[in-house]
């Protein structure tokens, strides 16, 4: 009976120290009562990690003269709708900590005032407020809001306007508090917002948002708003109180505590600030320097030591420190190269894909009021844009040195290979092993391979109409093998180099020249009627 | 008219975000319900608007792109989520649909495509390629490594919790097969295979989930 006593009584808060870090590494505590640390010297760095299941405050006594929160932010969005109700565009504040002459609860404490403004983006036909309890699932605390207004001013000139947007009780007549007009609670824990009652010169309802709970969040939304319209400048003014703090697990962090005694507090609080007297601490020492005569004893060893082997080891140090420095220039320089094709890639690829969105937007409004030319011409700068991103994404991924070897290389290849047949409702045969060593592959190689591989499956899907692509990849020792080959058309390859057009020529040429550049042979067969067979020989190097 | 189909979009690069805005309400059978700029934002906002598909850009600013598809896989069961991604390898693209997603985009997305998924998402998954399929076959045989006792030729059993037709299908994908043929060859509606697609990227997600997101975790410290 009194064992079950016992347990109720302190079930109702834990507020636990979990480890105390100096510098970085956990420090000894020992079990003295009260449990006491001591600081070992030259320490700079003091992390203590607690634990508590409601709102935390902390102190270091002979240090802090009063308790402090943990930064705890509640937030407030500006919402931009769209014609269909979906939301456009959200501009947000956050409101921090406790506001200045807090009086343990939101309508009773003096209110600061806030805006926050923002343009109306385009499509956009309402605006509307949000107030949420948490800025991060801990939050722990009480705020209150009164006078929100919005202040529009239109894109065409003319006064602004000031729309209130005030709280008016709902129509439950035995618990008028209940709800609010206009407005609804929302959240994870949807009775966290809540109406109070100010009484100012005019007593009025206020909204209310009382989250107890770390775990979840409650807010209070507009359920209407008010009409904008492109380009307005609207402005959501608002006065509020607030006291926020967290629940859960926080660090308190002390640096270069002067030498002396310290107890180090933590305590549970209500959300509204007010104290529990659940509590719990850990007293600190911080010894002062006064061990000197036995280091200097060690100094002198050492210095006569060192004097003794000084000289050669700083010759070897000074060679190897020269071999790394070369080693990180090399890396360096990769380093940089890879941001670079990553800004250029992200810059490019977005303006690209906005030009192939167009485009797309444009041929379909054209169907069937344009001639069949121009709708090519769209398709075709569209095409273009798209196979435009292709390429920077495949100099992108060739300039990464960590896809430096083949075991990277050729499932890329594979993969890639496949998606572009299958876009283009071709089939695909794929022949490759699933094992590749890890045999170093430079960038240069890497790109050339594929872009002439693609040359090959690019044509063999344009120009030979096939059922079915083959691609096939043998290694033999250091020479790596791809073949190409479909089961279309074919074309006069001896034809083709001698009398075809300028582009077909140049195509292959080009092609035949990046392989020859690697060292490597590139063969076609064909015979019209008897489909092609693109053939890649090349000898990987050694360390590239 | 059906419920249209529930949208939330993460996408860092305000255009392209813009853009799928546009695309989506330019269609009945789509609305977007949320459209958020980083994956924090995301893993917070997008679960208590319940969406049916989210569409994610794996290259967020803030995060590994994987550890935000796991948590977003968790907290959604019922929602399909579609990676949009850049020409890159298969290892990638196979961590992200093993961390829960059901398919994925190749920048650039174009608006046809990008409802083509939507739809085709909700059906069953977005088809695999090869690459792909024997990634995924790879990874339900390692779950299920057979036991010493066994003789060491004794075929390699994929993991009991893919029933047989699934074990079939995948298999037909490794070939490379497409859904029309595998349709064909195992005399079932092209739908059907693609409800088994769908079922198999869920066992998936079950099964690899968090040591995908170990993995990426683990590459990530590595590099720093």
């Amino acid at each position: 009976m009194v064992l079950f006593f016992v347990v109720c009584l302190t079930a109702r808060g834990d507020i636990v120290i979990d480890r105390a870090l100096v510098d970085g590494r956990e420090g000894a505590v020992p079990a003295g009562d009260p449990p006491a640390l001591r600081l070992p010297a030259g320490a700079r760095r003091l992390d203590i990690q607690v634990r508590g299941d409601a709102r935390m405050r902390y102190r270091l006594d002979g240090f802090d003269d009063q308790w402090r929160d943990w930064p705890a932010k509640a937030r407030v969005l500006l919402q931009f709708t769209g014609r269909d109700g979906f939301t456009i565009d959200s501009f947000e504040m956050a409101l921090s900590g406790t506001s200045p002459g807090w009086a343990g609860s939101p309508e009773a404490s003096p209110m600061k005032d806030y805006s926050l403004a923002a343009v109306a983006p385009p499509l956009a036909v309402r605006a509307a407020a949000v107030f949420l309890s948490h800025g991060g699932d801990e939050v722990v605390g009480e705020i209150g809001i009164d006078n929100v207004a919005f202040t529009v001013a239109s894109n065409n000139g003319g006064d602004p306007k000031r729309v209130p947007y005030s709280v008016v009780l709902g129509d439950k007549p035995f618990n008028p508090l209940a709800n609010a007009t206009g407005w609804a609670r929302r959240g994870s824990r949807g009775q966290m917002a809540e109406l109070r009652m100010r009484n100012d010169l005019v007593p009025h309802p206020i909204l209310a948002l009382v989250d107890n709970t770390a775990t979840r969040f409650g807010n209070w939304s507009m359920l209407e708003g008010i009409a904008v319209a492109p380009g307005d400048r609207v402005t959501l003014t608002f006065s509020a109180s607030h006291s926020l703090g967290l629940a859960g697990e926080a660090v308190a962090r002390y640096r270069d505590l002067s030498p002396g005694s310290y107890w180090f507090r933590v305590a549970l609080f209500r959300p509204n600030g007010d104290p529990t007297g659940i509590e719990t601490g850990l007293a600190i020492e911080v010894p002062a320097p006064w061990r000197q005569r036995p280091e200097v004893w060690l100094a002198g060893i050492v210095l006569i030591g060192g004097a003794v082997f000084g000289i050669a080891r700083t010759v070897t140090l000074r060679r190897m420190k020269r071999r790394l420095e070369e080693v990180e220039r090399a890396h360096a320089l990769e380093r940089e190269r890879t941001r670079i094709a990553r800004d250029l890639h992200d810059e490019i690829g977005a303006g690209l894909t906005e030009i192939a969105m167009q485009n797309f937007w444009v041929y379909r409004e054209l169907q069937g009021a344009a001639p069949s030319a121009t709708l090519d011409r769209v398709e075709k700068a569209r095409q273009s844009a798209v196979d435009l991103v292709r390429s920077v994404d495949a100099i992108v991924w060739a300039v990464n040195p960590a896809n430096d070897t083949l075991d990277r290389f050729v499932p890329y290849l594979t993969h890639s290979v496949e998606q572009f047949l299958e876009a283009a409702d071709v089939r695909a045969r794929i022949d490759v092993p699933d094992d590749m060593p890890s045999l170093p592959l430079a960038g240069a190689t890497r790109h050339s391979l594929f872009l002439v591989i693609r040359e090959a499956v690019n044509n063999a899907v344009k120009h030979a109409v096939p059922t079915a692509v083959g691609l096939v990849v043998r290694l033999a020792g250091k020479r790596l093998s791809i073949t190409i080959a479909d089961d279309g058309t074919g074309f006069d390859a001896e034809g083709v180099a001698a009398t075809g057009t300028a582009a077909q020529r140049s195509g292959l040429a080009n092609m035949r020249r990046r392989i020859a550049e690697l060292g490597g042979q590139l063969t076609i067969q064909s015979q019209p009627g008897s489909g092609t067979k693109v053939v890649i020989d090349v000898a990987l190097p050694g360390m590239s | 008219m059906p419920t249209p189909i529930r949208v939330a979009i993460v996408e860092d690069d305000t255009r392209l975000r813009r853009a799928f805005i546009d695309v989506l309400g330019s269609e009945a059978d789509c609305t977007c319900v949320g459209a958020f700029a980083t994956g924090t934002d995301a893993v917070r906002d997008i679960p208590p608007l319940a969406p049916d598909v989210v569409i994610m850009d794996v290259n967020l600013p803030d995060s590994t792109g994987v550890e935000y598809i796991a948590a977003l896989s968790e907290k959604l069961p019922q929602s399909q989520i579609l990676i949009v991604t850049v020409y890159q390898d298969p290892e990638t693209t196979f961590q992200a649909l093993a961390a829960g997603a059901h398919g994925y985009l190749v920048k650039p997305v174009m608006p046809d495509r990008l409802l083509a998924a939507i739809r085709e998402v909700r059906e069953g998954g977005v088809p695999m390629t090869r690459t792909i399929a024997r990634k995924v076959i790879q990874a339900f045989r390692d779950r299920s490594a057979p036991p010493p006792t066994l003789p060491a030729e004794a075929p390699l059993q994929i993991d009991a919790s893919l029933a047989p037709r699934e074990q079939q299908v995948l298999e037909l994908l490794c070939e490379g097969c497409y859904y029309k043929e595998i349709a064909k060859q195992l005399g079932i509606s092209i739908s059907t295979v693609g409800t088994y697609v769908k079922r198999i990227y869920e066992k998936l997600h079950c099964t690899n989930r968090y040591e995908v997101v170990a993995r990426a975790r683990g590459e990530r410290l590595q590099e720093d």
